[in-house]
């Protein structure tokens, strides 16, 4: 359901062209849930925004549900990234101003269809966070935000969720209980899923262990560290 | 995307920066404020000129014979024959005749008036008319024995009442309380010089007011003129001008071309003072609206500058829109939405600023300047479209100060700011 060939993507500094990804290739089938890891500046994130069709700047082929992304016109992303990929971020990016039930429905703010409150209700009585929904953000912690943003990800179903280090600025426990619900929710609704990380227990949760290592992906065993 | 969902997400836009919101929005409203206020003040004062202190009936034709006569076969006169011709010229509804009463006369007021006590003497000019092109209304407007009756322009009566009554300490009168007024009038007698051996004392009855009575004197029927002029040994056959009352205003310059090729010619000096006026009036109110535009201008590029700074402090949050489906069009309508809002209330508030101002402008005229001839309730006038002008002002200056953002935002890279 994700075929990645030859992905290539540079981008322009100070001191020059930097090639991020040279020629990465790999695929990913429906349901799993891939661990992606790699020293900082390796690619992850953009390889997460190629593949959730926020970066177009790309040479290769990047086929998710047996389409090309190359080939979408802009409002045909921006449909895809609204029905079919749920992101979750590392800084949680919700947005000041509305409550945490908002944010979670703010996919359905750039859909067709009104925005289904209970919908969101049980998302994030299932984060645990059902008593802060009138809440904004500026009264929630960093791991009840998290919760929200995986909240807001999965509101609309997605098919493929991607997660760039969802974890990396929590505190272990917060961490853990992101990492748990990932996986839990994954599983109960065969969501794909990409996430980027650091932390050892996404790679040992993992269907599959990609790194991200000079532009290049090699894939590790389960639980194995690079 | 649904209106619903653009609504609240522009809102939410718009209370992010409250301050650029209220100075794009004071700014807005200070141009659409100063257009309309001066364009209303413009239409007033262009209509006052027009229904009241000159007033120009768009179906009359004044005609007089001509000035200077170069022709080998002497003046040409408006005689009888000549008033037929100018009736059966085509287009022509009706021909009123008009004769000056070409003997000096005057008038020596001394008694009660209206309460008080009025000791004047004026000299009088009259002029005879057909009573047809005095309207509707008027009635006992025929030569005949006793008082003569006299018909008076309601500008004279104006003129008194801004001026004359209050200067001398006089009643203001109305139409209605000198109806049947009389007073004494000597034909015959000048305090200027021109006045013969023969005098005719007699008197004048105000029959009634007419905008088609000579301003500056009193009108009496047309066989009175006659029978004057006749008694003075005075020209009493030729006319002093005839009034051609067209079938319709479309008609009038056909037939102003037909009295000249007459040898005649056609008195536009009241219609040209009130073209030259309503010119005045026209080009000050296009300066002063100029202004408007000008700070309209201003508002546009604060909005712009004001939204652009705005739409980069949210960079992240348009990234995220972006992330969870946003498209293009989806980031246009959010921030045009935010600039509508802003000159949408920017406008209205420059209605309410201009009503207001008129109002206070009005107000402080009653107030502070003395009644004048022809004061008006309002100077200002506000008819519908002037409204939607001074909306359509704020939105328009809106709308360009929302071009800039709008690619500013279309052009931001998600991935970047997202990272």
């Amino acid at each position: 359901m994700i075929r990645v060939e030859g992905l290539e993507r540079s981008h322009r500094t100070e001191d020059g062209v930097l090639r991020v990804l040279r020629g990465v290739s790999f695929s990913v089938a429906e349901g799993e849930l891939v661990a992606l890891s790699g020293p900082s500046g390796a690619g992850k994130s953009t390889l997460l925004y190629v593949l959730g069709g926020l970066d177009r700047g790309y040479g290769g082929t990047v086929e998710v549900f047996g389409r090309d992304l190359r080939r979408m016109s802009e409002a045909e992303l921006a449909a895809y990234r609204n029905r079919e990929v749920g992101f979750v971020f590392q800084a949680s990016h919700l947005v000041p101003g509305l409550s945490a039930l908002e944010n979670v429905l703010l996919p359905a703010y750039f859909g067709g269809a009104p925005p289904a409150r209970k919908r969101a209700l049980e998302l994030l009585e299932r984060v645990g966070l059902a008593d802060r929904a009138a809440h904004p953000p500026s009264r929630l912690s960093g791991g009840e935000k998290q919760r929200v943003a995986l909240a807001r990800a999965l509101y609309l179903a997605p098919r493929l969720l991607l997660a760039d280090e969802p974890t990396g600025a929590l505190d272990p426990d917060n961490a853990r209980r992101i990492i748990g619900l990932l996986r839990d929710l994954c599983r109960e609704t065969r969501t794909t899923a990409v996430v980027a990380s650091h932390e050892p227990e996404i790679w040992v949760a993992a269907d599959r262990h990609l790194r991200l290592e000079e532009g290049r992906v090699r894939e590790l065993s389960v639980g194995e560290v690079a | 995307m649904r209106a619903g969902s653009l609504l609240r997400l522009v809102a939410l836009g718009l209370r992010r920066d409250l301050r650029g919101l209220v100075l794009s929005l004071a700014g807005v409203a200070a141009g659409v404020w100063a257009l309309l206020f001066f364009v209303a003040a413009g239409l007033g004062t262009g209509e006052l000129l027009r229904t009241r202190i000159l007033p120009v009936d768009a179906t009359l034709v004044e005609v007089v014979p001509p000035s200077v006569t170069l022709g080998l076969f002497g003046r040409v006169e408006l005689d009888d024959r000549k008033v037929a011709e100018l009736a059966a010229l085509e287009g022509v509804r009706a021909a009123y005749r008009k004769m000056r009463v070409r003997v000096p006369a005057v008038s020596r007021y001394d008694g009660a008036f209206f309460g008080h006590r009025l000791r004047l003497g004026v000299e009088i000019v009259a002029e005879g008319v057909d009573a047809g092109l005095l309207g509707e209304g008027i009635e006992g407007f025929v030569d005949g024995e006793g008082a003569l009756p006299v018909v008076l322009s309601p500008r004279l009566l104006e003129i008194y009442n801004g001026s004359f009554a209050r200067s001398r300490g006089l009643p203001r009168l109305s139409e209605k309380l000198l109806h049947g007024f009389e007073f004494p009038v000597e034909f015959g007698r000048s305090f200027v010089g021109g006045g013969g051996a023969e005098r005719v004392p007699t008197s004048g009855r105000i029959v009634g007011f007419s905008p088609q009575a000579m301003l500056e004197g009193i009108t009496v029927p047309l066989e009175t003129a006659r029978r004057l002029n006749a008694r003075f040994g005075q020209d009493a056959q030729t006319y002093s001008a005839v009034v051609l009352r067209a079938e319709d205003p479309s008609r009038v310059p056909a037939i102003v071309e037909r009295v000249r090729q007459l040898g005649l010619e056609v008195d536009e000096s009241e219609r040209k003072l009130v073209r030259r006026v309503g010119a005045a009036i026209a080009l000050a109110t296009s300066m002063l609206s100029l202004l408007g535009l000008l700070v309209c201008a201003l508002a546009s590029v604060n909005i712009a500058l004001s939204l652009g700074a705005s739409v980069r402090s949210r960079a992240v949050e348009f990234g995220i829109f972006r992330a969870v489906g946003a498209c293009d069009r989806d980031l246009r309508a959010l921030v045009l939405g935010e600039a509508l809002v802003v000159g949408l209330a920017g406008g209205l508030a420059g209605v309410v600023l201009a009503r207001l101002a008129a109002l206070g402008a009005d107000a402080a005229v009653g107030a502070w300047l003395p009644p004048f001839p022809f004061q008006p309730e309002t100077f200002f006038r506000f008819p519908l479209w002037l409204h939607l002008v001074g909306l359509g002002l704020g939105l328009g200056a809106a709308v360009l100060g929302a071009v800039a953002p709008i690619r500013q935002v279309v052009r931001q890279d998600p991935a970047r700011v997202l990272t």
